[in-house]
């Protein structure tokens, strides 16, 4: 009986009854075992997969209106072969030297896999997906499974590996140090270090003869801290990026391609440097996000978001020029109090606000309908992986059944997975937790900072677990958390040109 | 073109007074209260049908512009036609139809006439879930290139001349599929009439397996006593319900089957009123609910709680008047979360909720 | 009588200005007070209780509304009426020599008596006023007497005198009694009563002592304890078991507005404690790595929920979500005989916005309105949170049982939530588990009490009518 369905699905048209002839040898890849128990739902996807991924592929070919334009045209054959490839490509690690200008986003955009490990890798080692795109090009002049092998994200850095952090630091240009009175919790995370490590910087700036300054200074603000969040760094950096393009010139003994490519390197892994734990890199997208976003904003709403997210806050900002009455929460907390800039935005536009900080949220979320987050990246197991806080304000969404919506472009989700919030986060300046801004009442622990027992933690982002989101809205539209690895895949599918 | 779609909305206005949800009248229509006289009736629609075949229910009347909506709903009135299905002929008139040269004009045209369709009638997923699907096929078509146009579209009223038949083999892979589940001894707990739960349970009866069958009432159509019917004439055990005994009677229940007008991309389903109550209890008592929906049913839908797809609405007929100040919830649906869904079984093989969203982007993106 | 209501008022005047701060404080000046109105207060020959009752109730009245919040005030004053009538009863009965006998006395005071353990059968009744029944069948009485006996078991000695006090009422129930002789009470009910309230004075003062005591028995080597805003309580507990040679690691969530995390920081600091400062923010972050979360409160309510700095309840809601046990110490005082009705707003006051936004910052926005006059900006801040009972897996208070024969009654039987204190120390009606279920796991911690008998996840519900 299990044949006999099998035998009446797979001659049924491949996807949804009308795609037959598109995927006509795609169908035939669905798992001849017996689609009858459930253990074979495990099967079944990797076969619709495949079949999807012809698809999609082709669907990327009927939307030009979705900027596809530049993809160069390949055959079906061709992508399947490069698919096998990407799966055959699991085991080595080997470095290949970027080839192409491009290559010089597709390490950007590939960066986030390796953030962890990065304090001074080669940078042609992040380049596989470009580098990929660039052999392609040129006609397979080396097989495509080379490049691929560092599809697969090395692990992450980590910092209470004596013998690897040396060696870390030897190569490093910014130099990390043991940072006093550590919590020992996080000791495989890089203390944080401040001023100094700027000064030093600074002064090293002649030796690093490569480094354009337009890149050196955004490297600079983000040591510092002065640019801050995942879009706003990530649009500095292009534009340094473009500075410095600007500004090159071939050396004569050079070929244009190879050594900017090179160069641009070498400034990636300069800002990586600065700024070790930035996962998501890439172009911003967030007008279909602002598209599918504001449908679920209807009149009467009251909308509660966390901290400042710069999607978030165009979602309301449309809404509010589309003239939906809704009222807005925006929820705060220590030390970075980023609420207060989005607050004063908001306000300044003529919304209704109500502010508060993170531990009235209980309090304030009885009167609260949709709750909207954005999110520095998304990973695969759908964790949402954002501003410290986040994680508390969907628990308690979640708590008292308030949907939970996460803004997020598509380039920031990962493959990577993450359980909790201590394995992989970032560590501010543990001064500003005993100054609280504007309470000078508060002064307790002045005396006591030097104190061996007093250590003083500032986390930066926490991981929101996936049972707390609804939703998550991205380019691709609003999928649920369980379907980040769909996206992650689809993602990088279509960026294989860049 | 442009015109059918002009002369469609005034008709769009008529009938779609008091915002009457037309898909759940035509429901009703074909699944509601079995009686003598609805089975005379249904014997003599029965009887007619020969007569209304796909070729001569083409409305070629002269004189009369060709509207899609009228199409769609003189397919509509067939019982055992799905709505996608009914959508899909609809379309495929269109391309009869229409004059146009190129691929072009004919999407063009195509994507008026489907933005018509789900404009006329909101409340029906599967016929938006139809439309979406049969011009995803048309924009792949026109990729292909190396086709010239006649015969393209020749292939696209073969298709969808053919989706009926699609339809039904559908049907009966989620009838086999399931067969697995449904093992000797146990009770199977169905909420309202659906196509497809039915013809699951038939499949499992025509293989002799044992089982029998809580059907509830399904109010306010009581399409739960035409199931019920059904079932006697197969001579499966059937114990009817009023709907509030669902808790009540859930310690005997081995599974929960229910349908779905609407599967969305969070793996949840739109089903008539009362499913969601239903998973609710099953859930709280670690009982599995099955859902059997065919891939055309999912949709690109994301509802976010119970209100926040708009309601398709009904007339409840409580036997008595009810006083004006009375405020009377006529919503037909409601959306039950993929949380509360064990699996779904679909023609493209057995789901787990979350695979919905995965098949959803592949299909669509 | 001139002298006491001065005293009265500077301590209303004090709360109404939020001059006290903690519950304990309020506890012990609400204590002192009632005693100094008592010892100042002359007393007449004859009903010298009602007297008392009376006096004390209007002023309690009187505090009471200067800050409804505060439930410690209302607490101590039940306390303290109870007090009265446990002597006053007491005086009676052993001036009448003899339980039986005094059954058929039937003066105003058992009169009051009644009322009060009527009302622990109309709480088997649904609805939330507890009224008391006047004529009370019989039937009604023998179930309370052997709910009431039953419970009594698990109680302290002091308990036995209800279960006199139980007796005595089915007699009241089965004959009409006889009027009593008031004259034979003695003249020491006042000094008695002071007594009484030196006692429980004392009680509030050492309740930290008597808590930190457990503490040894909950902390073990290695443990990372998680706490939230400032509580002496707390500090205490946790330096207890430091003076015991206990080496464990502590996170303080700093619990804005109030900030008062750091201070508790800095006093575990220089205790010698490894002390972790974190922004609230990141509580769900750590959670993970918790051991135990120990956190103070302001107030304990009947269901055993409880009323703390705002924050905690995302707390509790953390620690449910990774299984961390959520410890709440807190002192006798804090027990609360009310029931939550929307605790959210009802038990609550909204502290000053400047200590989210800095006045001048935010003033342009503060006021400027939309055509309806409502400011576009609104600023949040409340002073209170409260979490319901399911997510508190423990209680830890300062109640000690006396006899060793108690003890052991207490092991059979788990006690009960924060009723069977409320009714011990208050004398006051006892909640009854409604059909939503109190906490259904909320024990309280008391002596001897084994641990590993502890379900603390368990579902398992205490019931009182076996």
């Amino acid at each position: 009986m299990g044949r006999g369905a099998v035998a009446a699905s797979s001659s049924l048209p491949g996807g949804l009854g009308l795609d037959n002839a598109a995927v006509k040898s795609a169908a035939s890849s669905v798992p001849a075992s017996g689609l009858t128990t459930v253990s074979v739902v495990n099967n079944l996807p990797i076969g619709i997969s495949e079949k999807g991924g012809g698809v999609a592929v082709e669907m990327q070919n009927d939307l030009s209106t979705r900027s596809k334009s530049l993809k160069e045209k390949t055959t079906k054959a061709e992508r399947r072969a490069l698919q096998e490839a990407q799966r055959a490509a699991k085991a080595a690690t080997k470095a290949e030297g970027g080839k192409t200008p491009a290559a010089a986003s597709g390490a950007v955009a590939s960066v986030n896999a390796k953030s962890g490990k990065s304090v001074k890798p080669p940078p042609s080692q992040k380049m596989d997906s470009a580098t990929v795109a660039a052999s392609e090009k040129k006609g397979g002049d080396r097989p495509p499974e080379k490049d691929r092998k560092k599809e697969v994200p090395q692990p992450r850095m980590q910092y209470d590996d004596k013998s690897r952090v040396e060696k870390a630091k030897r190569r490093a240009v910014v130099k990390q140090r043991d940072a006093r009175n550590r919590v020992e919790l996080f000791r495989h995370l890089p203390q944080y270090e401040r001023g100094n490590q700027l000064s030093e910087l600074e002064s090293k700036f002649f030796e690093l003869d490569p480094m354009h300054p337009a890149v050196y200074k955004v490297g600079l603000q983000y040591l510092s801290g002065d640019i801050c969040g995942g879009n706003a760094r990530c649009i500095a950096m292009l534009q340094a990026f473009q500075e410095a393009i600007k500004d090159y010139s071939t050396p004569p003994e050079k070929t244009l391609a190879r050594d900017l490519t090179a160069k641009i390197g070498s400034y990636v892994s300069f800002l990586i440097e600065c700024r070790p734990f930035q996962s998501a890199w890439g172009m911003q997208s967030d007008k279909v996000i602002v598209k599918h976003a504001v449908t679920k904003i209807s009149d009467g709403d009251v909308l509660l978001t966390y901290g400042s997210s710069s999607a978030v806050e165009m979602v309301l900002l449309h809404a509010h020029e589309l003239g939906k009455q809704f009222r807005v929460v925006v929820v705060d907390s220590r030390p970075k109090l980023e609420g207060q800039l989005l607050l004063r935005r908001l306000v300044g536009k003529g919304i209704n606000c109500t502010y508060t900080h993170v531990n009235a949220i209980s309090y304030i979320m009885h009167e609260v309908t949709r709750v909207f987050l954005g999110a520095s990246s998304v990973l695969s197991n759908g964790t949402v992986y954002s501003r410290v806080g986040s994680a508390c304000v969907a628990m308690v969404a979640h708590a008292f059944r308030v949907p939970v919506l996460v803004c997020c472009e598509a380039y920031k989700f990962h493959e990577r997975v993450q359980l909790d919030s201590i394995c992989s986060n970032e560590l501010g300046d543990p001064e500003v937790i005993s100054k609280v801004r504007g309470r000078e009442d508060i002064n307790f622990l002045d005396g006591s900072a030097n104190s061996e027992n007093l250590q003083l933690l500032n986390l930066i982002y926490d991981a929101t677990p996936s049972d707390y989101v609804s939703m998550i809205i991205t380019d691709y539209g609003m999928v649920p958390p369980t379907s980040v690895p769909v996206i992650v895949r689809e993602y990088r599918r279509e960026h294989l040109w860049i | 073109m442009a015109d059918t779609v002009q002369n469609s909305n005034p008709e769009n206005n008529n009938n779609n007074n008091n915002n009457i949800s037309a898909y759940y009248q035509t429901r009703a229509a074909h699944h509601a209260v079995v009686t003598s006289d609805w089975l005379a009736q249904a014997q003599a629609a029965v009887g007619r049908d020969p007569d209304d075949s796909p070729e001569t229910a083409v409305p070629t009347v002269a004189g009369k512009p060709f509207s899609v909506i009228d199409e769609f709903n003189s397919w509509r009135k067939q019982p055992d036609l799905a709505e996608a299905v009914a959508a899909i002929r609809a379309l495929a008139a269109v391309i009869r139809n229409c004059q146009a040269t190129t691929m072009m004009e004919l999407e063009i045209e195509l994507k008026k006439a489907s933005d018509s369709l789900k404009s006329w009638d909101t409340t029906s997923i599967s016929l938006t879930a139809g439309c979406d699907l049969f011009m995803r096929y048309v924009s792949r078509t026109s990729a292909l290139e190396y086709e010239d146009f006649n015969s393209a579209k020749s292939r696209l009223i073969e298709r969808a001349e053919k989706f009926g038949e699609i339809s039904c083999k559908a049907r009966r892979i989620i009838g086999m599929l399931s067969q697995d589940f449904i093992f000797d001894g146990c009770t199977i707990l169905v909420h309202g009439f659906s196509r497809v739960v039915f013809e699951v349970l038939k499949t499992a009866a025509h293989s002799k397996k044992l089982f029998r069958v809580f059907c509830t009432e399904g109010r306010p159509d009581r399409t739960g006593l035409r199931l019920s019917h059904e079932l006697a004439k197969l001579d499966v055990p059937v114990k009817l319900l009023i709907d509030s005994a669902v808790a009540y009677t859930m310690d005997e229940v081995d599974m929960v089957f229910v349908g779905a007008d609407g599967v969305v991309e969070s793996g949840g389903i739109i089903n008539m009123m009362g499913t969601y109550q239903i998973a609710l209890v099953a859930h709280s008592m670690n009982k599995p609910v099955y859902v059997a929906a065919e891939s055309y049913k999912f949709a690109r839908l994301y509802p976010l709680d119970q209100k926040d797809m708009g309601p398709a609405l009904r007339p409840i007929d409580f036997g008595v008047p009810i006083p004006s100040k009375v405020e009377v919830e006529t919503s037909a649906w409601d959306y039950t979360p993929p949380q509360y869904l064990t699996l779904l079984f679909t023609d493209l093989g057995v789901l787990t909720p979350s695979v919905v969203s995965d098949e959803l982007i592949q299909l669509y993106l | 009588m001139a002298g006491t209501q001065s005293l009265v008022n500077e301590l209303v005047t004090k709360l109404k200005k939020r001059k006290v701060e903690g519950s304990q404080a309020t506890a012990l000046l609400t204590a002192e007070l009632l005693r100094s109105v008592i010892s100042q207060m002359k007393v007449p020959q004859t009903s010298q209780a009602a007297t008392l009752i009376e006096a004390i109730k209007s002023v309690g009245e009187q505090l009471i509304a200067a800050n409804p919040v505060e439930l410690a005030v209302g607490n101590i004053v039940r306390r303290v009426l109870h007090i009265i009538r446990e002597e006053d009863f007491s005086i009676a009965t052993n001036a009448l020599g003899g339980l039986m006998s005094s059954a058929c006395d039937d003066n105003k005071d058992t009169g009051e008596q009644k009322d009060f353990q009527v009302q622990t059968v109309a709480a088997f009744a649904p609805g939330r006023t507890l009224r008391p029944l006047h004529c009370m069948p019989f039937l009604t009485a023998h179930v309370l007497l052997k709910a009431y006996f039953s419970r009594s078991n698990k109680m302290s000695s002091k308990s036995s005198i209800h279960y006199k006090v139980v007796l005595r009422l089915v007699c009241n129930g089965m004959l009409s009694l006889a009027a009593a002789d008031r004259n034979t009470k003695s003249w020491k009910l006042k000094h008695d009563v002071i007594e009484a309230v030196n006692e429980l004075i004392e009680d509030i003062n050492n309740c930290y002592e008597q808590i930190a005591e457990r503490a040894v028995e909950l902390i073990h080597q290695n443990e990372v304890i998680l706490t939230f805003g400032r509580s002496r309580t707390v500090r205490e507990f946790l330096c207890a078991a430091k003076d015991k040679r206990r080496s464990f690691q502590v996170f303080v969530a700093e619990g804005a507005p109030k900030y008062q995390g750091h201070a508790l920081a800095k006093d575990l600091v220089a205790r010698g404690l490894q002390t972790t400062v974190i922004t609230d923010s990141a509580v769900f972050a750590m959670i993970s790595r918790v051991n135990m979360v120990v956190v103070g409160v302001h107030a304990v309510m009947a269901n055993g929920g409880v009323i703390g700095p705002v924050g905690l309840n995302m707390v509790a809601l953390a620690a449910r979500k990774h299984a961390v046990p959520f410890v709440v110490v807190a002192g006798t005082h804090k027990l609360c005989p009310l029931y939550p009705q929307n605790p959210a707003v009802l038990q609550n006051e909204m502290r000053c916005p400047s200590e989210l936004l800095q006045f001048g910052e935010f003033s342009d926005c503060m006021d400027f309105s939309v055509g309806s006059g409502t400011p576009l900006l609104n600023v949040v801040n409340p002073a209170f949170d409260y979490v319901p009972p399911e997510l508190v897996s423990l209680f830890i208070t300062d109640i000690r049982f006396e006899s060793a024969k108690e003890n052991h009654l207490l092991k059979g039987v788990p006690p009960s939530i924060p009723w069977v204190l409320l009714s011990r120390l208050s004398g006051f009606s006892m909640p009854l588990p409604d059909g939503n279920g109190m906490g259904a796991h909320d024990w309280i911690w008391s002596s001897e009490y084994d641990i590993q008998s502890l379900p603390e996840k368990s579902k398992t519900h205490p019931t009182i009518t076996q």
